[in-house]
């Protein structure tokens, strides 16, 4: 027989786009590049051929010095802003020691469950929801890592890139709040299984026009492969707190917000009417009781149940012949020497759940009142639990059978108010703009105010999302120089540019010449990260004595802030990040 | 099995697709990406936007040859770091910069299966496979066809096999092979003309 000498697959699996970009790694590359002598051959590849090219050789060579000493020349300061960042990595965090960090929970895979962040956002995970990178589904508990990044500090120090490129046009991305979200099972990433998603609810805070009724945003994730945001949704806002209103008053907007919210309000209250009236034609199934097994560590004692006792007692009393009375955590104080005394009569009421009873004792006009539960041991608490299972079968098949046939009218009910919902909100605006309109020249109306809000939104992978609204570079143009005070040496090239009434930030190549955009209305800022980790900054003061057209010419001198840059607090301080 | 009406319609449309196949690099793109090696050779940080361009195709090049994932990603690493170790070396010759990069892949695939002395693994696939069949043979039993034809591939020369690989089962037109090979595409015409006439000669031999 022939020896083979391939191995012929066909029609072999081919790995997708996605799994084949997890193995992209352009900075470990390059570290490793930096860390890996050139390899000898490399030096006598280009072997001597043959005696006639030797002019050949030497022309080669006089281009190929040209291109050497064309390529130093040209440096990093021939290079476009867009090439610059290409050769930057793409999430570049200016300070190692600094930056925003993750929050991290455990979640069992097999149930899913719900995450609450300190400030009060949501991660609503479901059941089955990973898989691990052979594609395999992920049982146990899962470690989420969660982080919120919310204003321009907080996206500097991240060093994520807040530009987005939409048909050939660059447009900065105005954010109302970004998070991460990782998971990992014993330190290894886990990845989404297809099909589900992560509903997340991302409090946060925007600056808007105090009478401004529904902000526009969208939901952006990530590709750190593309180095490019994705649209993805649009962002289903809610605002829940309208703030700076202090010293705000207006009677005539009050009025039109009361009606809308008691129309709002009416619309709630039939709703929950309607489905009360709905749940009620379907009556809950009675949920079995789960027998205690009698604790010999516990206090116990005996009764004796009299026929006077209730049908719940007498039932128990017949059915196992060796209950014995353990006190309930439930119960009031109760002295157990009570229990050593010759008490004339009792009464035995069952309690709400069916688990414990209230027991009275009674002397006279004596009475002691105690929670007590009744326990089982040995074979009669085994024959309990096997009523009890199946029992919870029963219970549980009713309660299934009970929420299908109420889902169809109950959802239909949901559907008939929220249209009713959105018409009310829908004539409302029209009623504000028209009020707006007529009171256009009240510059209070128009004011920026900042307003809490929830971000709605489903994430069906892990990563970096983002809820924004790109905003068009139609500001003033200018060419700028940047210079620093002698002798400062910076990180990187990079000038960070914050418009701080929009929560917008760019990153600029900080060359001569230079493109800088930027709102004169606005309060703007602008700085760079020196070598001595302290920021070099051109504050909003400066920025309003530019007095430039369109494509003039601008030197930004930075000035340095003594204080080296330790935590989070000292570069907010030293940013003038004033808090929402 | 296919039926041989089956057959002849799947060859008349992979003939269709391979004549559409002819990927061209304009001169413009070319010079364009000839600046970004440039930039990358005065400063290894400016690969990026080559290595970002071409993993994909590279990683994909290396996962037919290999058929494993980690395989694939080890060896297409190690591509990638010897492109950057020899970009001094590299002029631009007025081919694309991703033929100079499929050259060292195909060699450090080559190296790989020498160093693990395994068989190379060479993908196929059904319609590219029917390609080939259609060159060398007028049989009409598909079955006996494919079964004298993985024969004769298996008694092919390591050069020879590369040609048949990218000409039939990456379907690359002979310019973009000329390139990768550094050869003439007349040159590679030939040699594929002739490696067709030796697989119908171990064709017929039973």
């Amino acid at each position: 027989m022939k020896k083979d000498f391939y191995n012929i697959k066909i029609n072999p699996p081919q790995p997708s786009s996605d799994d084949i970009a997890k193995h992209k790694n352009f900075d470990a590359l390059l570290a490793q590049f930096k860390e890996t002598p050139l390899p000898e051959e490399v030096k006598s590849e280009r072997k001597p051929r043959v005696i006639w090219l030797r002019y050949a050789a030497a022309a080669a060579a006089v281009f190929l010095l040209a291109v050497m000493v064309r390529g130093l020349l040209q440096g990093k300061k021939g290079m476009s802003e867009e090439q610059y960042f290409a050769s930057q990595p793409f999430i570049n965090p200016p300070l190692d020691e600094i930056k925003p960090t993750f929050a991290s929970t455990t979640i069992n895979a097999n149930e899913g469950g719900i995450y609450e962040y300190k400030n009060g956002s949501k991660l609503i995970v479901p059941a089955a929801a990973f898989r691990n990178t052979d594609g395999k589904l992920v049982k146990g508990e899962v470690e989420i890592e969660y982080r919120e990044m919310h204003d321009y500090v907080d996206f500097f120090l991240s060093g994520i890139p807040m530009t987005y490129d939409s048909a050939g046009t660059k447009y900065v991305l105005e954010s109302a709040g970004m998070v991460e979200i990782i998971a990992k099972q014993n330190g290894q990433p886990v990845k989404m299984q297809p099909g589900k998603e992560i509903k997340v609810e991302l409090i946060s805070y925007i600056s808007m026009p105090r009478l401004n009724m529904s902000p526009k945003y969208n939901i952006y994730k990530l590709n750190a492969s593309t180095r490019s945001w994705e649209y993805r949704n649009v962002d289903n806002i809610q605002i829940i707190e309208e703030l700076d209103n202090e010293g705000f008053e207006n009677e005539e907007l009050n009025i039109l917000k009361t009606n809308y919210q008691s129309s709002l309000a009416k619309i709630t209250t039939a709703e929950n009417l309607e489905i009360k009236a709905l749940e009620a034609t379907i009556g809950m199934p009675n949920k079995p009781v789960r027998p205690f097994r009698a604790n010999k560590d516990k206090f116990s004692f005996d009764l004796d149940i009299s026929e006077n006792a209730s049908p719940i007692v007498k039932d128990l009393g017949k059915k196992y012949q060796n209950i014995i009375w353990h006190i309930s955590p439930n119960s009031p104080e109760i002295n157990t020497n009570a229990f050593k005394v010759e008490w004339e009569s009792m009464d035995l009421k069952p309690l709400g759940d069916g688990q414990d009873f209230e027991l009275t004792l009674i002397n006279g006009a004596r009475q002691e009142r105690v929670i007590v539960t009744p326990a089982l041991s040995g074979n009669e608490f085994t024959q309990a639990m096997s009523v009890f299972e199946s029992a919870m079968e029963k219970y549980r098949n009713a309660l299934k059978d009970r929420a299908l046939a109420l889902e169809k009218n109950r959802n239909s009910i949901i559907e008939k108010y929220a249209v009713q919902k959105e018409v009310a909100k829908k004539e409302f605006a029209t009623t504000i703009e028209e009020w707006r309109k007529q009171n256009q020249n009240d510059p209070a109306l128009n004011q920026m105010v900042r307003k809490k809000i929830i971000n709605r939104f489903v994430a069906n992978e892990f990563g970096i999302w983002n809820c924004d609204r790109p905003i068009h570079p139609n500001d003033l143009e200018i060419e700028g120089n940047f210079e620093l005070e002698e002798g400062t040496e910076v990180t990187d090239e990079i000038a960070y540019l914050v418009n701080k009434n929009r929560n917008t930030i760019v990153r600029i190549y900080a060359k001569d010449g230079a493109k800088v955009n930027f709102d004169q209305k606005s309060d703007n800022l602008m700085w760079m990260v020196t070598k001595d980790n302290q920021i070099a900054i051109y504050r909003p003061e400066e920025f309003k004595k530019i007095n430039q057209k369109k494509g003039g010419n601008h030197t930004f001198k930075l000035e340095v802030e003594p204080d080296a840059l330790k935590s989070e607090e000292d570069v907010r301080k030293v940013l003038q990040f004033k808090e929402m | 099995m296919l039926s041989n009406l089956q057959i002849s319609r799947t060859l008349a449309k992979n003939t269709a697709r391979m004549q559409n196949s002819n990927k061209t690099v304009s001169q413009e793109a070319m010079q364009a990406e000839w600046q970004e090696v440039q930039a990358a050779q005065s400063n290894p940080a400016f690969f990026r936007p080559l290595y970002e361009r071409y993993f994909e195709q590279i990683f994909r090049f290396v996962f037919k040859r290999t058929a494993d994932e980690n395989i694939a990603n080890d060896v297409c690493s190690q591509v990638f770091l010897k492109a950057m170790q020899k970009l001094d070396t590299y002029i631009y010759k007025g081919v694309p910069f991703s033929a100079w990069l499929y050259r060292i892949a195909s060699n450090e695939v080559a190296q790989h299966f020498r160093n693990t002395q395994k068989n190379r693994v060479v993908t196929v696939e059904d319609h590219t496979f029917s390609d080939l069949i259609d060159e060398v043979s007028e049989e009409g039993d598909f079955e006996k066809t494919r079964q004298s034809m993985l024969n004769a591939l298996q008694q092919l020369k390591e050069t020879d096999m590369v040609m048949i690989e990218m000409r039939f089962f990456e379907e690359r037109p002979f310019k973009e092979i000329a390139n990768i090979l550094d050869i003439t595409e007349s040159n590679a015409k030939v040699k594929t003309y002739r490696i067709l006439e030796k697989m119908k000669k171990l064709m017929k031999r039973k």
